[in-house]
């Protein structure tokens, strides 16, 4: 890298690493935390729902009473109405369809609508950033893009970074020590910050490849091109028949035994176009789901084709559960994480390598002592607000969020700020646990409620150990 | 270092014996960044504190306000609208299936947006490379829809 990148290419690199990673510092922190949490989605949605039924065995009776019992309360079939089964990570059922959701008890009667509190929050805020799902979209579709310019200017500045790849030097003045931190975390993490970023820009920027392309070729229709890629729905014309969820279960269990479904479809119910489709995970493969399709009363019609199809088919469909790690154990969920942690620490360490190279302090300070500790602590108080005291999740982060700004700003001192937000965010993590008792004192909330009460507690012990280390750094130039 | 990169096809093949390929490859990756952190951890140094000159080699991009928001137009909603159109035209050249060509645009196009984005940045030219992009549009745009 020494020899075939020169000086002034050098120089230049870094420039653009700092003019991008400063541009987008605060947006990048926002989504790379928020995907760090959204990992653990299913777990949450348990815990922010805990008296809901939890099952993994279920048979076709449950899921027709569950979709009977969908009909009745929206008063007619929804146009696709789903069943969502039981999976590892999140052992309840649950019925949607016309935005209407419900959980289902075990002998497929409704059980909760599903709440969009907390969690729900935390996904539109990771992946469209609680604007207009289009601009939100491309927004973070660029982010991801953004990602990928900052590991290409970031390797290009830092000609020694594999080098160097094992040298970690903590102490001396908080740049150097910041900058070892945010080379070593990014160096080793490379594959998987290109995988992120590559993904995470598919999904954003996917709609537009798709709208230009549509307006070139398809004269505009964009259904034409996605029926192009994806398939048609099947074209039936059939007297309606009563639905027979058992036979297309058996079936599906004769014909492809491997396959574990985790949804059923219904289309068009009711009409002489019905049909039903089983989404099925395959054994080995990261593909979300191969649909395989069925006739109201069970009868095979055939797959989409994800399985065995076109390559290109097979990547557009593993790129879901590859970005959000919905696949293996919950271990590999918990690696996620870390490793969504360690990238959301390298944009934290990023900016504090460009501010301890700023000669005295400014409101850039304030502003981003703000953004790193404030909006965790939003997050933290947005869930004290919707879970324990019914509250918008949304509006309670902001107005944290906001208040955390108004504050640093008002302190003009770093140190003191970061301490405070830090102080606080311990305390909200242990008031969360413990007000999940006072809202969900019924026993069969408690193994939620423990298992989650250890892990913010976890978290409340490790920033009070972070706001120990940073009493030593953050005094530091 | 290129001999034992080799290491990583090995662990690849290990894994793969376990698990199907598509994991066996993220699983190796994993292990190697946990393996790294772990292993830089363990050799973490202290240095000592020494009291140093408060200003550092300061950074500042003193730039004209019209600079830095001609350099967010060129490198944002231009590159953005160049890297797509300039995809699509690339990928319906290749010989394969529309499903194929999309799925290679979705890769490619937020390479070539990074790789845009970071050689805007890295320049002093900015007129120079906003006209090149606007340029680029327009021939890509009379090629796909003209």
């Amino acid at each position: 890298m020494k020899n075939i990148v020169s000086p002034t290419q050098v120089k230049a690199s870094f420039d653009a690493h700092s003019v991008i990673g400063l541009c987008t510092g605060v947006l990048l922190y926002l989504i790379c935390l928020t995907g760090t949490l959204a990992v653990f989605t299913d777990y949450f949605e348990r815990w922010e729902q805990p008296l809901v039924a939890e099952f993994s065995g279920y048979d076709s009776q449950t899921i027709t009473t569950a979709m009977q019992g969908h009909r009745q309360h929206i008063g007619g079939f929804a146009n696709s109405l789903f069943v969502v089964l039981p999976s590892d990570s999140k052992p309840r059922m649950h019925v949607s369809g016309d935005s209407k959701e419900w959980y289902v008890r075990s002998d497929g009667s409704m059980d909760e609508p599903i709440v969009e509190g907390w969690t729900h929050m935390l996904r539109a805020l990771h992946y469209y950033l609680h604007l207009p799902a289009t601009l939100g979209l491309l927004i973070t579709g660029v982010l991801g893009a953004v990602l990928l310019a900052l590991i290409i200017s970031g390797l290009i500045a830092h000609p020694r970074i594999f080098k160097d790849a094992f040298t970690l030097r903590l102490g001396g003045t908080r740049r150097l020590e910041q900058a070892d931190i945010h080379n070593r975390l990014s160096v080793w993490g490379l594959p998987f910050y290109l995988m992120v970023g590559i993904t995470g820009a598919f999904f954003g920027l996917f709609g537009s490849l798709l709208y230009v392309s549509a307006t070139a070729f398809y004269g505009g229709d964009r259904q034409a091109l996605i029926e192009d890629i994806y398939g048609a729905d099947p074209s039936l014309d059939a007297p309606v028949v009563a639905l027979d969820i058992a036979r297309a279960l058996e079936t599906q269990k004769q014909r492809h035994p491997q396959t574990n479904p985790i949804f059923i479809v219904a289309h068009k119910l009711g009409t002489r176009e019905q049909f039903l489709e089983i989404g099925a995970t395959l054994p080995k493969r990261l593909l979300y789901a191969e649909m395989y399709r069925y006739t109201v009363d069970g009868h095979y019609l055939g797959q989409q084709g994800f399985e065995d199809g076109p390559l290109g088919l097979q990547i557009l469909y593993s790129t879901y559960r590859l970005h959000f790690g919905y696949y293996g154990s919950i271990w590999v969920r918990v690696v996620y994480s870390v490793m969504g942690l360690a990238l959301t620490v390298i944009v934290a360490s990023g900016i504090n390598i460009w501010l301890a190279r700023q000669s005295g302090r400014s409101w850039a300070n304030d502003i981003w002592t703000a953004t790193v500790w404030g909006i965790p602590l939003g997050l933290s108080c947005a869930a004290i607000a919707s879970v324990i005291l019914n509250l918008s999740a949304l509006m309670s982060f902001m107005a944290i969020s906001l208040l955390a700004m108004i504050f640093c700003l008002h302190q003009k001192n770093a140190h003191r700020s970061a301490t405070t937000l830090q102080g606080l965010l311990s305390l909200s993590l242990l008031t969360l646990s413990a007000g999940f008792f006072i809202r969900f004192p019924d026993a069969v909330a408690r193994p939620l409620g423990v298992s989650m009460a250890i892990v913010f507690i976890g978290l409340a012990i490790g920033i009070l150990l972070i706001m120990k280390a940073c009493k030593h750094t953050l005094s530091r130039p | 270092m290129p001999l034992a990169s080799l290491l990583i096809v090995v662990a690849i093949k290990l894994w793969a014996q376990r698990v199907d390929i598509e994991f066996a490859v993220i699983y190796t990756l994993v292990t190697l960044t946990l393996t790294g952190w772990a292993t830089t951890a363990s050799g973490v140094e202290f240095r000592a504190v020494k009291p140093t000159s408060a200003p550092l080699l300061k950074q500042s991009f003193g730039t004209s306000a019209a600079h830095k928001l001609g350099t967010f137009i060129v490198a944002g909603p231009l590159t953005l609208v160049t890297a797509c159109l300039v995809t699509i035209a690339l990928t319906s050249l290749l010989p394969i299936a529309r499903n194929g060509q999309l799925a290679m645009g979705a890769c490619v196009y937020p390479l070539l947006i990074a790789v845009t984005i970071y050689g805007i940045c890295s320049s002093k030219r900015l007129v120079r490379n906003g006209l090149l992009l606007f340029a680029t549009s327009g021939v890509v745009s009379a090629f796909l829809f003209l």
